[in-house]
């Protein structure tokens, strides 16, 4: 009897502590943020671009998210939550293209979501219209409806790259 | 000439009845009738005859009977004893009657965890049938509720009293052992509906330079999951057992919601924890005591069967 619960005791024990230890932390994003992937219009394939310069319109202070040095295939492109429009410019710093720039558009509602004890509360993003300019993009699609914290990209900004008459534009 | 004729076939008839004699002389080869081993051997015992060579062996032993009524027989000559296999006790496949005990109790698991800091949980009763002490079918009925801040948020997640249900089974290894210690194999669904909220959510967005607090609003969800595990149950005296369980588990459904996904479940606890556990303490109602007697383990009876089998004289 004594030595059964004595191993009761130590099972219980351990399963106590395997229980406590299950957390595996955020794994994701801690806020909902979309992931903006640049790609060619004509191959669907993604590109990588140099000489960009990316903000929010509207945030203050150094709002850049990249540098002209850059090489950008992805962006996360942060979303206002105290508003129901967000929208970044895309300033083209080549020297051919200086004073270009293009606009995307996002009109959302903000929801709140609850995305994991890891993770915490936040945010989540249903997107009601993306729009933007047509100097260099040609256009944008949405792959997410709903922007959660996930780490997969839910738009996709297609770029002409190259012109009607031949020749690559970036 | 004729004479000489009948004379050839005189010779020839003879000496075909001489070869003829002595054919037969050869098959007619008398064997001894008593050689040592006919003088031991019951004549034209086969080796499939067993009967006889047991009867052969039993004529020259003496026996006594064993407590569990097996019959031993003991070689009077050699003193060389075996066990008359028709006479061993067969087991029984279940040692326990159908109907053997009736088990109620209580799940100490959450309010002990609560001590260690644990957030949510309130407890659980069960009860539990034993069938020939080796299935166990369970039903669980508790109560489930949270409301905590997690670590390194400021919000608050709150999930009302809520009840939820377990069915399930155990299986016990040791079914034919004492019933007082089982180890067993636990398999359970679960389900559960309840409510759930956040509050005082705060958002600070450092890009866009604004800070907003909002509330998630209470949420229904229906969800359910299913439980593995092995487990103990020791007896501590006057009907009373204490026992604990080890689980893995899983959500099989729950209620869809854009708003996410609740952070506790009663009954299977936090969302991510995939391993769970259970304290209890029980009473257990005998509702049979009969218990077979006389039975000796199956591999036993079998293996004195085959050395009596492979007695030979």
């Amino acid at each position: 009897m004594g030595k059964a619960l004595r191993i009761s005791i130590v099972a219980a024990l351990l399963s106590a502590a395997s229980a406590a230890c299950t957390s595996t932390g955020c794994l994701e994003n801690g806020s909902a943020i979309p992931l903006a992937r640049m790609c060619d219009s004509a191959t669907g394939q993604t590109l990588t671009l140099d000489s960009l310069r990316i903000y929010g319109l509207g945030a203050p202070a150094d709002s850049s998210l990249t540098s002209a040095a850059d090489q950008v295939s992805e962006v996360y492109l942060p979303v206002n939550p105290a508003a129901t429009t967000t929208a970044w410019v895309i300033e083209y710093r080549r020297k051919a293209l200086l004073g270009l720039s293009d606009t995307v558009t996002m009109t959302y509602e903000a929801i709140p979501y609850l995305a994991s004890d890891d993770c915490g509360a936040m945010y989540a993003y249903r997107v009601k219209s993306l729009a933007a300019t047509t100097h260099l993009i040609d256009s944008v699609e949405l792959t997410e409806t709903l922007i959660t914290n996930a780490e997969s990209p839910s738009i996709r900004i297609y770029f002409r790259t190259r012109p009607a008459g031949g020749g690559t534009q970036q | 000439m004729s004479l000489r004729r009948a004379f050839f076939f005189a010779a020839a008839g003879i000496v075909t009845m001489a070869a003829v004699a002595g054919g037969a002389s050869q098959k007619r080869r008398i064997t001894p009738v008593n050689t040592p081993a006919t003088a031991t051997q019951p004549v034209n015992l086969t080796k499939g005859d067993t009967a006889r060579l047991h009867e052969a062996i039993r004529a020259r032993s003496s026996h006594y009977h064993r407590p569990d009524g097996a019959t031993v027989w003991v070689d009077t000559a050699s003193g060389a004893e075996w066990i008359d296999s028709s006479t061993i006790a067969r087991v029984p496949a279940m040692k326990f009657p159908l109907l053997h005990a009736a088990t109620v109790g209580v799940n100490l698991w959450d309010p002990a965890m609560r001590i260690f800091g644990q957030h949510y949980g309130i407890g659980s009763v069960f009860a539990d049938l034993s069938l020939h002490n080796r299935y166990f079918p369970t039903v669980e009925i508790g109560l489930g509720a949270a409301d905590f801040v997690p670590d390194g948020f400021s919000y608050t997640y709150r999930s009302g009293v809520a009840p939820f249900f377990k069915v399930g089974v155990n299986y016990n290894f040791l079914y034919n052992s004492n019933p007082d210690y089982a180890f067993f194999a636990t398999a359970r669904y679960g389900l559960s509906a309840f409510g759930w909220q956040v509050n005082n959510i705060t958002l600070d967005s450092g890009y866009w330079g604004v800070t907003t607090a909002f509330d998630l609003p209470r949420q229904r969800c229906t969800a359910g999951w299913a439980e593995i595990g092995l487990g103990l149950r020791v007896a501590i005296g006057n009907g009373f057992a204490a026992g604990w369980t080890v689980r893995y588990q899983g959500i099989l459904h729950e209620t869809a919601s854009q708003h996410g996904h609740p952070a506790y479940i009663p009954g299977f606890g936090a969302r991510g924890a995939s391993i769970g556990g259970s304290f209890t303490v029980s009473y257990t109602i005998p509702l049979n005591k009969r218990v077979v007697t006389a039975v000796i383990p199956a591999t036993e009876a079998d293996t004195l069967a085959a050395a009596v089998d492979s007695i030979s004289l």
